[in-house]
């Protein structure tokens, strides 16, 4: 029996659990909007710079955080509610299930940022050219790095009820320091050199730049090759998580 | 009764203060986001003086906003593992029942927010007992407000647990970003201002600012705050009151 | 005979927990094996060990000659588990569970959707299968969980109590089907702590209790091996005295004798079919005649409670 079978229908139940409801899915990407139409447009007037053409691509990248958080979420909620023990009857493996979550992610935030993106396009049409080509499949590779973080939060709440918590504390990391809503520069006054390296590493820095560089106004520091090896680091970092986790409830029961 | 209520109270509480390292975890979260990205972003400001302060007032808010949040949903997860049933069962009136869960909020409330107010108004050379109390008030007041209002809400989580997540989510969203939490009316236009100028949380962002000695030009009246301030959270008292003893157990009680 | 379970001094431990206890067991192909035994005596825990859902500490196992560490996806393909507690996604609906678990299995198309929609209603739960999983009753979940094993048809049906909070037709349907699934050529495995549940279903009974096994035997073997377990009541025509009461406690197979009545004896004998005839010949040549002789086989409950007992009693020792 194949086990990419069962990988198929994992990824298909993580990504239903995520458009799960429509009613979600509207809230989620109008509050994304609002973010780009509202703070975007009162921060350009208080701000040095024209924040609504910055903000937007931030945005987009920000919306692979919470398809990729949610994700997470559903295999925090496998956890909680003993579907994992389930999986575990399955004809996968544990490195496969591990890999088949990465990828729900990786999808997830591709789909829900693709979105976004159409919308940014709309505001900003210099986006819209054969570089989004490039971009959306940055976007998948990034949102899969993402999926890691999600393993880690998992392996660190357990099987508590702190996903979120932590969730948001990790994502305020990422976001907070890369480019997604400050230029570099304005970080760089800030912060020690040693975070401003993390900064320019994050694949979310990575990205945002990379769909900035398709903006003729914007300055990039865009250096193509990181954004694969920091999802990449994430990817693996995240894989070793869940197949740490799988294996735990394999041994003892539960995380 | 009032001893069950007491001992509900303390119950929640402990549950809430159970992680010493959520706690601190949240303090220092609140630290990061103050003196990382709030300089940072205070970097880009240039219409708004003191933005930087500014942005500690409006981030206080949003944490309080955030807890009082939770304490609400917290109780829609109630219902849905099954330890609704068991609080309805004890010998407390629904009502009572709802003022336990607002106590057990505006506590936390106090308990999370007091060492971060404290910076902010340390970093402001601000400090002093009456501006930490006054501040505190402000906020336990809010507290009230904003967790009657998410309780009342929970009168739909009855109905759909999607539903009512996409509307608090929605709802909580869009209260941070038509109001002064991060940017002042001064810079709003058109419907964002007129929205911003309806929503509950200006006034309390503003009249927190206020106390923080920022220029009063940038902010909303101080007197017409305090008296939304105090109307939302006898308004929603009465609503979420009003709500839990004729919905919660989906018949009208006796 | 060919095994479709066997077990080398298996052993889970959690901490300093033991679970399973050096378990060696051997569980006969297409036959029902029903696992009793009170709470925490290891048989959850082993049926999770033999659906590689958990590894042992040590000792080993095989599944129809797979080894359940070295190749668990192979002992995967061929066993479903039905979990004591029903496991689905809260927001999930019947049909989607079922529907999820069908497709892992390979059922595509067409038959998937016959098969998941027979099942649906043949379980009783067609009615709720526009719920979300979290809006089923405990009986409806639990015969949610118990259907996809009915979906899947694998080579090695566990059953973890598949009949706990399921209402009294819903018992006698889950077992029907159950006894089914052997005559399809499955392979089953049912724990529980329910008596009449092994009665019904049993070829073998295993009585586990502290993470071991007890005893492994049919019903009847089982029933026979309780010591004084049959209860032989004989009314005579005349008074019992002394001397028919040494008697009667001299024969062979004689656990005790009381005298209920004037007239009337009752006896805890073991195996009754030998201990009755033997009865008769001690009394052929008396003046006393035999009135009346009634028996009564041990109920599994008293079966149990002797072995659990006995068990208990040895460990207080």
């Amino acid at each position: 029996m194949s086990q990419a079978r069962v990988m198929l229908r994992v990824i298909r139940v993580d990504l239903g659990y995520f458009f799960r409801t429509k009613w979600l899915l509207l809230t989620l990407i109008s509050l994304n909007l609002s973010d780009m139409l509202v703070a975007g447009l009162v921060y350009t007037k208080i701000m040095s710079i024209d924040y609504l053409t910055f903000f937007a691509p931030g945005v987009v990248v920000a919306g692979l955080f919470t398809a990729s958080l949610d994700v997470g979420r559903r295999v925090h909620l496998g956890l909680t509610e003993g579907v994992i023990q389930y999986y575990m009857s399955l004809p996968i493996s544990v490195k496969l299930l591990a890999v088949s979550h990465l990828i729900s992610a990786g999808l997830a935030g591709t789909i829900y940022s693709g979105i976004l993106l159409a919308v940014a396009s709309l505001l900003l049409p210099s986006l819209i050219s054969l570089s989004l080509i490039p971009i959306v499949a940055s976007m998948f590779v990034v949102s899969m790095g993402l999926g890691g973080v999600a393993a880690v939060i998992n392996l660190i709440s357990g099987s508590g009820d702190r996903y979120w918590q932590f969730a948001e504390g990790v994502q305020s990391l990422f976001l907070g320091f890369s480019t997604v809503f400050y230029p570099v520069y304005a970080i760089k006054s800030v912060i020690p050199s040693s975070i401003v390296n993390f900064v320019k590493l994050n694949p979310l820095t990575q990205l945002a730049e990379e769909i900035r560089a398709s903006l003729p106004t914007e300055h990039t520091i865009l250096q193509p090759y990181e954004l694969v090896v920091s999802s990449f680091v994430l990817f693996m970092i995240g894989f070793l998580c869940y197949s740490y986790i799988f294996s735990e409830v394999n041994k003892r029961g539960k995380l | 009764m009032k001893k069950t209520l007491f001992e509900l109270l303390i119950f929640d509480l402990k549950e809430s203060f159970n992680s010493v390292v959520y706690v601190s975890y949240s303090w220092l979260y609140f630290g990061l986001q103050f003196f990382a990205y709030g300089a940072i972003i205070t970097n880009l400001v240039v219409s708004v003086h003191n933005y930087f302060i500014y942005f500690g007032a409006g981030l206080v808010v949003l944490s309080s906003f955030n807890i009082a949040s939770w304490a609400g949903r917290r109780f829609v997860e109630f219902a849905h593992e099954g330890r609704l049933k068991y609080l309805l069962c004890l010998p407390v009136s629904r009502r009572a029942l709802f003022i336990e869960q607002i106590a057990h909020g505006v506590i936390v409330n106090l308990v999370r927010m007091a060492p971060p107010i404290a910076v902010v108004l340390a970093v402001n050379n601000s400090l002093t007992t009456f501006n930490l109390l006054g501040t505190l008030a402000i906020l336990a007041l809010s507290a009230i407000g904003i967790m009657g209002l998410m309780l009342s809400l929970s009168v739909l989580a009855f109905k759909s647990f999607d539903i009512y997540s996409a509307i608090v989510a929605a709802l909580s969203a869009l209260l941070v970003r038509f109001s002064t939490i991060n940017y002042p009316l001064s810079a709003m236009s058109g419907a964002i201002k007129s929205i911003s100028m309806a929503n509950p949380l200006t006034y309390i962002s503003d009249l927190l600012r206020a106390f923080l000695g920022i220029d009063t030009s940038l902010l909303a009246n101080q007197s017409y705050s305090i008296a939304v301030i105090v109307a939302l959270a006898i308004g929603t008292l009465f609503l979420g009151t009003y709500f839990m003893s004729i919905y919660v157990e989906g018949v009208k009680s006796t | 005979m060919s095994y479709a379970v066997e077990t080398f001094g298996l052993t889970k431990t959690y901490g300093s927990t033991v679970a399973l206890d050096n378990l060696s067991i051997k569980i006969e192909s297409n036959r029902i094996r029903v696992l009793l035994g009170p709470n925490g005596s290891g048989k959850t825990t082993f049926l999770h060990l033999i659906s590689t859902v958990l590894r042992p500490s040590s000792g080993s196992a095989l599944v129809f000659g797979h080894d359940i560490v070295k190749e668990p996806l192979k002992v995967r393909e061929m066993v479903g588990i039905a979990f004591q507690e029903p496991r689905g996604f809260w927001r999930h609906k019947p049909k989607h569970i079922l529907s999820f678990h069908a497709a892992v299995y390979g059922i595509d198309g067409e038959e998937r959707q016959v098969r998941v929609e027979n099942v649906m209603k043949e379980f009783g739960l067609w009615e709720s299968r526009d719920k979300k999983f979290m809006d089923l009753s405990g009986g409806q979940a639990k015969r949610l969980e118990v259907a996809k094993i009915f979906i899947q048809k694998p080579r090695l049906a566990i059953f973890d109590e598949p009949t706990a909070m399921v209402d009294l037709d819903g018992k006698r349907l889950i077992w029907d089907k159950i006894k089914e699934l052997k005559e399809g050529g499955s392979t089953v495995i049912v724990a529980t702590n329910e008596v009449r549940e092994a009665e019904y279903l049993a070829d073998k009974i295993s009585i586990f209790s502290k993470g071991r096994e007890i005893v492994t035997s049919s019903l009847s073997e089982l029933k026979d091996m309780v010591k004084g377990g049959d209860t032989v009541e004989v009314e005579l025509s005349g008074s019992v005295n002394d001397d028919i009461l040494s008697k009667i406690s001299s024969m062979k197979g004689t656990y005790n004798v009381r005298k209920e009545e004037e007239t009337r004896i009752v006896a805890n004998v073991t195996r009754s079919e030998d201990w009755v005839p033997l009865f008769f010949q001690t009394f052929e040549n008396k003046k006393i005649r035999i009135l009346s002789i009634k028996v009564r086989e041990p109920s599994l409950d008293d079966v149990f409670m002797h072995f659990i007992g006995e068990k208990d009693e040895e460990n207080t020792v």
